[in-house]
């Protein structure tokens, strides 16, 4: 009877380490694009981070089972993403309209816009999106814009478990 | 002049020879008429105004997501038909056929 248990024990322990496996992303790692949009005057940014990733956060922080097929799918995804990113500039929140996101081979591509801003040096980002769920994460943010003098620049911010909140400094286009 | 698009497939090692520019020969039989990088969207292409000669405008992400949703929100207004305008439209379509 030992025998039999002890086995069922491991068989078990196995399949759970399987679904694990199975349940976890590949890859730790999210890119956001934040544009400054010359013709509209308005802040664009589109988040990209895998669909696994973004479900099991919202599972885990809810303490829910989360999938496609929940009732509140497209709210949490959205407040997920509202609580775990946001732009700041002196201090105070920079107001961001969610527009919607799409699934697409795996990746949820989540879309967000603010219409007050579209000027982006010394914005503060911040940026904890499946950082605090998964510790190897790693979330890029691409930005680009224009400078005061209307001189193109871009550049890149990179978040981890160490750093969640990064400043855009302005970066010639040489 | 019939075309023909033909994909390949550079492997990403090329951009160790330099991260900001690098260059590769083509040589075909025909003349090469139009050229597009990544035209699938494989890549994490921060701009992808640059990735076509002769230089197309190309809507961005974000604008294409929008107009999307715009025409999905302008189908969801769209009164649905109702069974019996189907209905009549069968009869009226019969009522020609006996004619």
């Amino acid at each position: 009877m030992l025998k039999v248990l002890s086995k069922l024990l491991i068989a078990l322990s196995l399949y759970s380490g399987l679904v694990a496996v199975a349940t976890s992303p590949t890859y730790f790692f999210g890119l956001s694009d934040l544009t400054a949009n010359p013709k509209t005057k308005h802040l664009e940014i589109i988040h990209q981070f895998t669909s696994h990733g973004i479900e099991n956060a919202i599972a885990e922080l809810k303490q829910i089972n989360f999938s496609a097929e929940h009732k509140y799918y497209n709210l949490y995804i959205q407040q997920y993403f509202e609580q775990k990113f946001s732009l700041e500039r002196n201090k105070i929140q920079i107001p961001l309209t969610w527009l919607g996101f799409e699934i697409s081979s795996g990746k949820i591509i989540a879309y967000q816009e603010s219409k007050q801003q579209n000027f982006l040096p010394q914005i503060v980002v911040k940026n904890a999106i499946l950082i605090d769920t998964y510790p190897k994460q790693v979330n890029t943010v691409n930005f680009q814009g224009k400078d005061l003098k209307g001189v193109a620049f871009f550049g890149s911010l990179t978040f981890d478990y160490r750093r969640k909140e990064a400043i855009i400094v302005a970066q010639r286009d040489h | 002049m019939r075309t023909v698009p033909l994909s390949i497939y550079i492997p990403a090692e090329i951009w160790r020879r330099n991260s900001k520019k690098v260059s590769k020969l083509l040589i075909r039989d025909k003349e090469i008429t139009e050229i597009a990088l990544d035209a699938n969207w494989q890549t994490a292409d921060v701009n992808i105004n640059n990735n076509y000669w002769p230089a197309r405008p190309i809507q961005s992400r974000f604008d294409l997501y929008k107009a999307k949703k715009k025409d999905m929100m302008r189908d969801y207004n769209k009164k649905l038909k109702e069974s019996s305008d189907d209905k009549i439209n069968d009869e009226t379509e019969q009522k020609e056929e006996d004619l």
